[in-house]
């Protein structure tokens, strides 16, 4: 079992980077990072899903970095003009899709053995 | 497991790879729309307080200082001591401000609107490419001297636009952009030309109008057309120019002695209705440009922007105070009121120049507006530019059309209008030399407008910005301006005033030119008006000119001008109080302007209230507050309300049997045409100026009577039923007789989005006005009225007043999207020169500044 440590180290970490993928206007490729640390972190099937945790935060962060909530007041007005009618689906769609990416990610990374890394063991 | 994990990782990976990067039917890629960073959570970034900023800009081996100050009420200064600078700086500003806008209409302008839409505006770009906006343009910008100011002024304006797309990131798109997928493309000069072909079309008078009412000619009977559809208006007329005021435009023999104006010469196919109108309905049955836009989500936008006058009020006033004259300009042109305003605010000072007012965005220079000599102001002439013939085909060949005793060939031009999402679309356009074929089948029908001749109006507006008085206007402006007729009202810092009706106005020498004419050549125009024998006023003797989209001459002029007239109660209303209003000021000339009394009220209420005393209604308290009223149409007024439903009931009362007898259905344009019952058409098509004229001259007249059963009525009978009938649909809505029948409860104004999308629309607010008050509301829910009002006292031209409503960014969020709305609805005007304004914006006015 991973412990609660490594799984905030696991969260942090794809946050952040993530985050940076945002900023430069490639959120969708946060799949690269979140294989990455699954591969470094050696994460299962289950355990990458932390990464995909890590990808909402990072994503959520970058919406609200440069605008703040005047960024939701902008998504409000597009939502209501695609006739969904507020930012709600919009956002829920952004972060769906970013925890589904990173936790993609990270079972990819999780396919394959470092040399230096273990195996996380199973519970028995 | 692991390599069911990689299996399942990498495939959720590419599958979601591909889903968010290609367009899903109409929507954009989830991964632009949706990026965080750059996406539709990123607003552009509005402009939030007052600015003045300095730079220089270079051209060559120009440097050009330029000072941009941005106004509390979102006027826009630009000061340059190059005037090359001063119209690059408005192109770049005008994108800034309103890129959406520039782009719709330039897209629309050009046919090409599907491109970025979808098929949704497929017939709007077919409206255009049969205008062939494009092509003329090209004309008119090949006829262009490069040693011209209006070159100079058009080539910087769109360096400026362009600098401005070329300089911004898909991040800073506005957002229908965003949810389009649309990225702006350059602009070259043909652009500018096309819009402002375009701008002139909206503005020409007429439009579709004589299809639909070959219809009424071709189904009533001769006498009925003669009573219910006069050659001249049959109301109260206060014209432009009256016989006595300047007989001089009377004297020249004119066409309309060779005319019919009660009976078609040619019989439609009736199911052509079903055809003209699909592609007629895009701009005349809604009276506005409007365009339906199919959008990234497969909603429907409906375009807005307007220009379709209803009305406008403009004068001029010459007085005299301490021995010399001075004259006094208002001027306030009746469109869609919009968020952001239809129109931008700009003041543009150069060593050529230093002119303030409005212009419409894609259009260097001022439109409406004044500098240190001259003020002017606008209103649509109502006069025809628009005629229709029905061809005769040569059976064995289609692309043969006859004229003159020959079979001609069309001139044949192939398009290709490219439609987002879908294939293209094949036009062929069919050219006989009076006009462009608008309908093929069953009736092969040409259209001709005075705007399919390349013509220079840009040069007008750019060359009045810099006029000099009145009499230089008549001199040296009044050949340039020729499509999209205008009575432009003139006053000059040396107490001049003029009006001048200006355009083509199309001579035929026989047939009837409110119907579709035979195509065989002998009904063709021959000529166009004389500008001097065009309606036209110079400093009067009663002291003032005006204009309200009323009838422009007395019934003795020679020529025919049109008959799609207002019904002219706001220019009588007008006429009353500058002919009774002493000591004219500024503050005297805005309470004109904001003035809400209805002249109806002067010509029905007093009947109305006779009928009602004669059948014992006097002791109601709804007969009451009509007897005690002023005609005013306040907020509080019960008895607007009453009237308002009366007068409406009325004229539905009286003549919609007609219609119903002779068939006039929706697809003639029953509830959509002015003449017949159009939106809030009671109280602006000629029917209401029959029913004046009954009512006060002839209540017993035989047209009263019921056409669909023959049964006796008169005015009183009407009157009453009509009265009833309002008394019980108040009722119904508002309970009995209280302040809850007060106008404000139901006439409201909003501002409505320059795109149609509803949630972009300002809230409604109660209003005063209704369609006849010099302040005009139309309709009851009204997003129609006062686009821009103006007030300039020319012996103190610096300080001059306006507003427009709405504000003038198009981004929701900018403090300035509607800011001006509710001032504009309390009638607040702003100074147009702000005294804090740096020193270089009083050039002209103040000596020793330079700009």
């Amino acid at each position: 079992m991973r412990t609660a440590y490594e799984i905030g180290i696991a969260i942090t970490l794809q946050a952040v980077l993530s985050l940076i993928l945002s900023v430069f206007g490639y959120w969708y490729l946060q799949f690269v990072t979140a294989a990455f640390l699954g591969l470094i972190l050696n994460f299962g099937l289950l355990t990458s899903a932390s990464l995909g945790v890590g990808g909402i935060v990072g994503t959520l962060i970058s919406v609200f970095l440069r605008n703040g909530m005047l960024s939701l007041t902008y998504a409000s007005l597009a939502g209501q003009i695609m006739g969904l009618g507020s930012f709600i689906p919009l956002l829920f769609m952004l972060l769906i899709l970013s925890f589904i990416i990173s936790w993609a990610g990270g079972m990819i990374g999780s396919a394959f053995t470092l040399p230096f890394t273990h195996e996380e063991k199973k519970p028995s | 497991m692991k390599k069911s994990a990689l299996i399942a990782g990498v495939s959720i990976v590419i599958v979601l790879m591909v889903v968010i990067n290609i367009p899903l039917g109409p929507l954009p890629p989830l991964a632009r729309i949706l990026n965080p960073t750059q996406g539709v959570w990123v607003p552009p970034i509005p402009k939030n307080s007052t600015v003045i900023s300095e730079f220089n800009l270079t051209q060559n081996d120009s440097v050009a200082n330029v000072i941009v100050y941005r106004e509390s009420d979102g006027f826009i200064g630009i000061a340059s001591n190059h005037t090359w600078a001063l119209f690059y700086e408005q192109g770049y500003l005008e994108a800034q401000y309103r890129l959406e806008q520039l782009t719709i209409l330039e897209r629309t302008a050009n046919g090409n609107l599907a491109s970025v839409v979808g098929p949704s505006a497929i017939s709007s770009d077919t409206l255009s490419r049969l205008l062939m906006d494009c092509q003329v343009a090209q004309e008119e910008v090949s006829n262009l001297s490069k040693n011209s100011f209006s070159y100079t002024a058009a080539t910087e304006f769109v360096r400026g636009i362009n600098d401005y797309i070329n300089g911004l990131s898909y991040a800073n798109y506005p957002i229908l952009f965003k949810l389009l997928d649309f990225k702006p493309t350059d602009w070259n000069l043909t652009d500018l030309f096309s819009l402002m072909q375009y701008f002139l079309w909206v503005n020409s008078d007429g439009n579709f109008d004589p299809i639909l009412f070959n219809y009424a000619l071709q189904q009533m009977p001769t006498n009925v057309i003669e009573a219910l559809y006069p050659e001249y208006p049959a109301g109260v007329q206060n014209p432009i120019v009256p016989y006595s005021v300047n007989p001089s435009i009377y004297t020249k023999q004119g066409d309309v002695n060779n005319l019919s104006f009660y009976k078609p010469f040619v019989n439609l196919s009736r199911t052509s209705s079903l055809v003209i109108p699909n592609v007629a309905n895009v701009f005349d049955s809604t009276q506005q440009v409007s365009q339906i836009i199919s959008d990234a989500t497969g909603q429907k936008f409906n375009l807005s922007l307007s220009l379709k006058d209803f009305g406008s009020n403009d004068w001029a006033v010459r007085t005299k105070v301490n021995g010399s004259y001075v004259a006094l300009l208002a001027n306030d042109p009746h469109l869609t009121t919009t968020v952001p305003s239809i129109w931008m605010g700009f003041q543009l000072v150069s060593p050529a120049m230093n002119v303030v007012g409005v212009s419409f965005p894609g259009f260097p220079g001022i439109i409406l507006g004044h500098n240190s000599n001259v003020a002017w102001g606008a209103t649509n002439g109502q006069i025809q530019e628009v005629y229709f013939y029905n061809e005769t085909i040569n059976p064995s060949n289609n692309l043969e059309y006859m004229s003159y005793g020959h079979w001609t060939k069309f001139h044949v031009l192939n398009e290709t209008i490219n439609v987002k999402g879908s294939v293209a679309t094949k036009l062929i356009v069919k050219l006989a030399n009076n006009g462009v074929v608008i309908e093929n089948t069953p009736n092969v029908i040409a259209m001709n407008w005075t705007g399919f001749i390349p013509t220079d109006e840009l040069a007008f507006f750019l060359r009045i910005d810099r006029t000099n008085s009145v009499i230089g206007f008549e001199q040296n402006e009044t050949e340039l301006f020729k499509v999209g007729i205008q009575n432009w009202a003139v006053a000059d810092s040396k107490g001049n005033i003029g009006i001048f009706t200006l355009g083509y106005v199309p001579i035929i020498s026989r047939g009837n030119p409110r119907a579709v004419l035979p195509g065989n050549g002998s009904y063709n125009w021959v000529g166009f008006v004389n500008t001097s024998l065009l309606p036209h006023v110079y400093d009067p003797a009663r002291g003032f000119v005006f204009s309200a989209n009323q009838v422009s001459v007395s019934e003795n002029y020679s020529y025919y001008l049109g008959w799609d007239y207002e019904s002219g109660y706001r220019a009588d209303e007008i006429y009353q109080l500058l002919n009774t209003t002493s000591g004219i000021d500024t503050l005297k000339m805005e309470r004109i302007q904001l003035t809400v009394h209805d002249f109806t009220t002067d010509l029905f209420l007093k009947p109305l209230l006779t009928a009602l005393k004669l059948y014992g209604f006097s002791g109601t308290p709804e007969y009451r507050a009509l007897s005690a009223w002023d005609g005013n149409a306040s907020i509080n007024s019960t008895a607007e309300t009453i009237y308002y439903f009366w007068l409406s009931n009325y004229v539905n009362d009286t003549f919609r049997p007609y219609l119903e007898r002779y068939g006039i259905t929706p697809a003639e344009g029953l509830n959509s045409t002015a003449f017949y019952m159009g939106s809030d058409a009671t109280y602006h098509g000629p029917l209401i100026e029959d029913l004046e004229n009954w009512t006060n001259n002839a209540p017993s007249i035989s047209w009263f009577n019921n056409p669909l059963n023959g049964k006796h009525r008169n005015a009183t009978n009407l009157m009453l039923l009509s009265y009833n009938q309002t008394v019980n649909q108040l009722t119904k809505s508002a309970g009995k007789y209280s302040t809850k029948w007060e106008w404000g409860n139901f006439h409201k104004r909003y501002l409505s989005s320059l795109f149609g999308v509803s949630i972009m629309n300002t809230k409604e607010i109660p209003a005063a006005g209704d369609s006849n008050t010099i302040n005009a509301a139309y309709g009851l829910i009204s997003n129609f009225g006062p686009s821009w009002r103006m007030v300039v006292n020319m012996s103190d031209p610096s300080n001059s007043v306006g507003i427009y409503p709405g504000g003038i960014s198009e981004n929701p969020l900018s403090p300035y999207y509607s800011n001006t709305f509710i001032p504009w609805n309390n009638g607040v005007y702003y100074l147009l020169i702000p005294k804090d304004a740096p020193k270089q914006f009083f050039y002209q006015y103040e000596s020793g500044v330079s700009p």
